[in-house]
Order: structure tokens, then C-alpha cells, then sequence
């Protein structure tokens, strides 16, 4: 496998065994990029902005991708969404995939409305979780162009 | 309720009858209009007196085209009935279940009964069923998510740990991750039913024969690996439903004859036109050559997990053929297993409103 080039992937999840998963399956496939979660909607944000405690960005740098799930505890994942793409600075082309258990069409339509890059629906099974982080890596860190985020400026 | 026979002699003496009857009753003339109207349309809050030389649509606020369209092609002596959705006066809506002849004098009588409760129940036990789809939806996704965590961590044992673990401990774990995968297969099945009953259903004309090849294409990774033949004998026509539906329903039967054969029997399905005099449905029979069904459990088999085999026989959850009826009775069908013995094979005939030309 090409080894994928570094950048940090912010992974919002509340559901620790989902964590606990997603980055078996990135360790599993040797993927290389460091993985941050938070595990609401306002921790989002705050880490988004470099706020509170995730002011220092040596120790959390601002990521490349962000993961989000949809079903969150204090601020829903839509909801930081859409925060995210109303924002002024250039933090707004952060690309989002939301990775959710809901097939709802109405979620999915939400999503997209709302400035969502993609949708992944979480597989049922590990295997199908490794094919999704696999899948995932491949387009977003080989394939596509990732804009230009500067946060330090 | 048929006070007049099959045909309307002598209206005067009908209307007369009619008029001082509980039920709501019009004369209309051939273009429509209201000729006269009883008494008891005061209870829908009209004014029978004012009512002739309207045209009888403005108080309906739906049916009339149907009702428009059945009375001009009505032969004296001919009856139509059906429901329309009253405009009440001054607001609301009421539901009048009529009967209408056309008389020797070229004019409409009509005449109905108050059927706005009836409506009215209808639709809650239609709301109380979406409920419970949307209850059992939920539940069923919800619940997904726990299973996902044992079903990963299990297997994870199973590859990162196996050295810790003696045979007993890698039996037990697989035993977690092959129940977790049972359990999903339920859940899965458990979703689709809600689902059924949850889509937004639009009801609409489709070929029964494309919804049957689509489903052919399905299934053609099962057909092959269990070397089925599959033989479709007429052309089918258009039906009122729904395509995905329809395609379901295909599909799950086509599964069924495909699993429940004595081992070592490659499946034969044959699917085609039933003969039949009614030119307002259509049926259509799939039959298979496998173990039948005995007599006793001909209707167990279509309820939400009956199995009538153990999973180390057949394996699967028993909710295929739960899926099959609820999709049919949503797009105004019927499923039944019509012939089917212990040994000898099934049919299933599956009715369908037909699609007039």
C-alpha cells in the first residue's frame, strides 16, 4: 500500500467501542495518519477553533479530515456542520465525511444540504470497516486535492 | 343498502322514498347538476333547498373525477359505488359512501351513508401502524449499535489475542460472533419490515414482468450457486404497486424456493399467469419443487420469524415470507400458498391489482 501522507484526522464519536474500533481498523492497515477524537458536538468546535484545552496546536493540530458522526451527545454532528460551513475564516473547507449508523434519507439529504463531502453508513461488521477505513484513505489522502487550511495566520 | 333494485323505473316514486330514507340522497341530471337534494343533507350542514342547479363536484372535495368518469359510462339499470370526501359546511370534511344508478330519464340518483367515523378510524389504526413501523425502526437500528461492539470485539479476540486463548476460549468467542451475526441477520430483517410499512409508498403502475426479471438479476448469485433453474412462462402485465416492493416480493420468494429443497435437489421455480375471470386483478403463481409446506402451518409460515426448521437444516431468521405479505397488502394485494403438500412442492399465488390499459 502507498504510504499516505501525514495529516491529523479528527474523529468526533461518543461511542467508545466505535473508537475503539475505527482506529483497530486503521492499525490494522497500517494507515499512518495520527487520529484525534473528541466525543461531542462542543468539544468539536472547541478543538476545531483550538480553544480550551485544545489550544496548543503542536498537540492537536488542525486536521486534514474530519470523521463525524451524526448521533451526538450536547451538539448534534449536523449541527457542527453546519456551524463549521457558516464560518468566515478558511476553516469552512475543512473536508467533512460523516460516518453514521443512520440510512435515513433524511439525514443523508440534511448532510449534504448542509456541506457534507461524503456519507458512510458504519458496516455492520469489522470487515466492512476495514474496507471503509481503507477506502477512506485511499481517496482522501491519495486521490484528492485537500485545500488550503492555515490556522496559524 | 339498495333500496331501488337493479334499475330506477319510476323515480318520482324512488326519489319519494329516497327522500324521507337516513340516507343522504341526490338527482343529478346528465350534465351533473343537482336536480334535487333531501333533507338529509343538513346534517353535512348544506342547505337542500339551494343546492339545485349547483354542480354536484362543489361539495366534494375528492372523488368527483372517479364519480364524474363511472356515471357517464354507466348503462341504465347499471350501478357505481365508491367514497367521497365531502366538503362540509361551513369547514371540515366528511366521507359519503354511495351508490349511484342511472335512471330511464337519463338523470343520476345517488344516495350514501355518513362514513366520516369509519374514515376517521381508518386513518388512526393507519397512524397507530406507522407508529409502531417507526417504534420497531428505531428499536431495531438502535440496537444495532451495541451488537456492532460485540461482534468486533469478539472477532478481535479471535485475531489479537488468540495466543492467550486455549480451544474453549476461541470456541466461546466465536460463539459470541457467530450469535452477534444471527442476531444482525434479525435486526436486518426486523428493519426491512418497518420499512415496508414506513416508505413513503406513491402508488403508481408497473410492469410486473420488468419488477420479475429485475429480481431474477438479484437473485443470479444464488440461483447459480444452488444450480437452480428458473423458468418464467408468460409475459406478465402492468399492475398497480410499488417497484420496489414488487421487486421484494420476487426476490424473497425466489430465495425461499431456492433454500427450502431436500439437499442435493437443485431448485426449479416456475413462474407465471394464473388463469383468471376477473379482469380487475392479476395473478401470478410461483411454483417451486421444494420440501412443501404441510397443511397446518400454511399460515404460520408468513408471520415475523416463524421458522418450521431448525437453523441447522435451513438456515435463516424466518421473516422472508413475513416481508413478502406486508409488501403485498401495502400495494392493495395478496399473498397465498395455495397448494402445497409436505414433499411435494409449493405455489404461491400472488394477486395484484390490474393495471387497465
Amino acid at each position: 500500500m502507498m504510504r499516505s501522507q501525514q495529516g491529523t484526522i479528527l474523529l468526533v464519536e461518543d461511542d467508545a467501542n466505535d473508537v475503539l474500533l475505527v482506529q483497530r481498523a486503521f492499525r490494522k492497515l497500517n494507515v499512518v495518519h495520527p487520529i484525534q477524537v473528541v466525543n461531542d458536538g462542543e468539544q468539536a468546535t472547541a478543538y476545531l477553533l483550538g480553544e480550551g484545552q485544545f489550544a496548543n496546536r503542536d498537540q492537536y493540530p488542525f486536521p486534514v479530515l474530519m470523521l463525524l458522526d451524526l448521533k451526538l451527545p450536547r451538539k448534534a454532528g449536523l449541527e457542527v456542520l453546519a456551524w463549521l460551513r457558516s464560518q468566515t475564516t478558511v476553516i469552512r473547507r475543512l473536508p467533512v465525511v460523516v460516518l453514521t449508523s443512520s440510512k435515513q434519507a433524511v439525514d443523508i439529504n440534511r448532510a449534504y444540504d448542509l456541506g457534507a463531502n461524503s456519507y458512510l453508513v458504519k458496516p455492520g461488521e469489522f470487515e466492512g470497516l476495514l474496507q471503509l477505513v481503507k477506502n477512506v484513505d485511499q481517496y482522501w489522502f491519495n486521490l484528492t486535492e485537500k485545500p488550503e487550511i492555515r490556522t496559524d495566520l | 343498502m339498495n333500496p331501488i333494485g337493479s334499475s330506477a323505473h319510476c323515480s318520482s316514486e324512488v326519489w319519494a322514498f329516497l327522500a324521507g330514507s337516513r340516507f343522504f340522497a341526490l338527482e343529478l341530471n346528465s350534465l351533473g347538476l343537482i336536480v334535487q337534494a333531501n333533507a338529509a343533507w343538513r346534517s353535512f350542514g348544506f342547505n337542500p333547498e339551494e343546492l339545485p342547479q349547483t354542480h354536484f363536484s362543489t361539495m366534494v372535495h375528492h372523488g368527483s373525477t372517479e364519480l364524474s368518469n363511472a356515471l357517464g359510462a354507466l348503462q341504465p339499470g347499471q350501478r357505481v359505488a365508491g367514497d367521497l370526501t365531502i366538503r362540509r359546511e361551513p369547514e371540515g370534511l366528511g366521507c359519503l359512501r354511495y351508490e349511484a344508478v342511472r335512471t330511464d330519464k337519463g338523470t343520476f340518483l345517488l344516495w350514501g351513508t355518513d362514513h366520516t367515523n369509519e374514515l376517521a378510524n381508518r386513518q388512526r389504526l393507519l397512524e397507530t401502524e406507522r407508529e409502531l413501523d417507526s417504534f420497531v425502526y428505531t428499536v431495531s437500528h438502535d440496537l444495532r449499535a451495541p451488537l456492532r461492539a460485540m461482534q468486533g470485539f469478539s472477532e478481535a479476540l479471535l485475531e489479537d489475542n488468540a495466543d492467550q486463548l486455549d480451544d474453549m476460549g476461541k470456541d466461546y468467542a466465536r460463539r459470541i460472533f457467530q450469535s452477534g451475526k444471527y442476531m444482525d441477520a434479525l435486526l436486518k430483517g426486523l428493519l426491512t419490515h418497518s420499512r415496508i410499512g414506513r416508505l413513503d409508498f406513491s402508488p403508481g403502475v408497473f410492469s410486473l414482468q420488468a419488477c420479475l426479471e429485475q429480481a431474477v438479476g438479484e437473485s443470479q448469485a444464488m440461483l447459480e450457486s444452488t444450480q437452480a433453474t428458473l423458468e418464467i412462462k408468460n409475459e406478465l402485465p402492468p399492475v398497480h404497486g410499488d417497484q420496489q416492493l414488487i421487486v421484494l416480493v420476487f426476490a424473497e420468494l425466489i430465495a425461499n424456493a431456492c433454500k427450502f429443497v431436500r439437499p442435493g435437489t437443485p431448485p426449479k421455480i416456475e413462474i407465471g399467469l394464473h388463469p383468471d375471470d376477473k379482469a380487475d386483478r392479476v395473478q401470478a403463481y410461483i411454483q417451486d419443487n421444494g420440501i412443501g409446506i404441510a397443511r397446518e402451518y400454511h399460515e404460520r409460515i408468513f408471520k415475523v420469524f416463524e421458522r418450521l426448521h431448525s437453523a441447522e437444516e435451513f438456515p435463516g431468521t424466518g421473516i422472508g415470507l413475513a416481508l413478502v405479505r406486508k409488501a403485498m397488502k401495502v400495494i392493495g394485494g395478496e399473498v397465498q400458498l395455495v397448494h402445497s403438500e409436505s414433499g411435494k412442492g409449493s405455489r404461491f399465488l400472488l394477486t395484484f391489482r390490474a393495471a387497465k390499459e
